[in-house]
């Protein structure tokens, strides 16, 4: 018979309990045996940060303590995965910035900055008004209505 | 049942046991998390977004004690980051794979491979010895079994077969008695 685990995940931190104990919010994935599909389950595990400084927020490591002191600590979060704001390649180690549209190496974003320092005044020209809009089109007759 | 009850959601072939069942992919012991980042819209991404989208499912029930998460929209290039028990990392760089690429080079990093899986299946079938029956087996009682005494609740058992059933030697309809003659 295998060996029960001991607990092992990866969660966010959502609240600060105290200075250096953080509620970890965890996801796991649980089978809907009518729709055979998988759903996220969601349960909060109280977890001592140790040396680690985290903030709401921050994606940790938890395990289960190996002698736990207290009755009410029983995790320990053992390693923070991704720091909030400050996302970093594990590959080259760099920065990392941006969002849905854009993402890309914080050195290379600041070096398009520098050199075309006129790029955030660039996308006025992008936008458009209903004059724009040929006829024919839904939109035009949207616009126009 | 209509069918719309169930058929819902892309690809509702993914919802289905057959499929489920039909993950080849078996994660090593050790592995206890593995992390997927990629973005919705690069085509350098498609392999690792389409990895999840076919193979997240049949991953998640081949091993149910492993935690599968994934990080959408937050890295520029794909990878996969499993976590093993001994506290080490594995980082898979899947920049313009194929989904197939994505799945063998999972496969063949982090799952267990043909001996392991054959030396599980060698072990599992010598501790179940085909004769055993009740609870967890193939054969609930033994009186499924022809040959052997029937069923209490089907055939009412003589008297001197249940339980408090006390033997009064000195009765005339007594089995005891019988022998004795």
């Amino acid at each position: 018979m295998a060996a029960v685990k001991k607990l092992m995940v990866i969660g966010k931190v959502v609240r600060k309990l105290a200075p250096k104990i953080s509620l970890v919010e965890v996801q796991t994935n649980r089978l809907d045996s009518y729709l055979n599909m998988y759903f996220g389950h969601y349960d909060q595990y109280r977890a001592d940060d140790g040396p680690h400084l985290t903030k709401v927020d921050d994606y940790v490591l938890i395990r289960s303590k190996a002698k736990p002191e207290r009755v009410d600590l029983i995790y320990e979060v053992t390693e923070v995965v991704i720091r909030d704001g400050v996302l970093r390649d594990p590959l080259t180690g760099k920065r990392v910035v941006g969002d849905k549209n854009r993402i890309d190496f914080l050195e290379d974003m600041q070096g398009i900055n520098r050199l075309l320092p006129d790029q955030g005044k660039c996308q006025e020209s992008l936008k458009y008004s209903e004059n724009d809009v040929p006829d024919g089109l839904p939109q035009a007759v949207r616009d126009k209505s | 049942m209509p069918r719309s009850f169930f058929m819902r959601g892309p690809t509702p072939i993914r919802r289905t046991l057959q499929y489920l069942e039909s993950g080849t992919i078996a994660l090593r012991d050790q592995v206890r998390i593995v992390n997927v980042y990629y973005r919705n819209r690069d085509l350098a991404h498609k392999g690792a977004r389409e990895f999840v989208f076919w193979n997240f499912p049949q991953l998640q029930y081949q091993n149910p004690g492993v935690q599968l998460l994934t990080f959408v929209n937050t890295m520029p290039t794909p990878y996969i980051e499993a976590f093993l028990e001994s506290g080490k990392k594995v980082v898979i760089d899947v920049f313009d794979h194929s989904r197939q690429q994505v799945s063998d080079r999972v496969k063949g990093t982090l799952g267990k491979t043909e001996q392991i899986l054959s030396a599980e299946a060698q072990a599992r079938r010598t501790v179940a010895n085909p004769a055993n029956f009740g609870k967890g087996f193939p054969r609930h009682c033994i009186c499924e079994i022809p040959g052997q005494i029937p069923c209490p609740r089907v055939i009412c058992f003589p008297d001197h077969m249940k339980r408090k059933h006390y033997e009064d030697p000195f009765s005339p309809d007594s089995p005891m008695k019988a022998k004795e003659e």
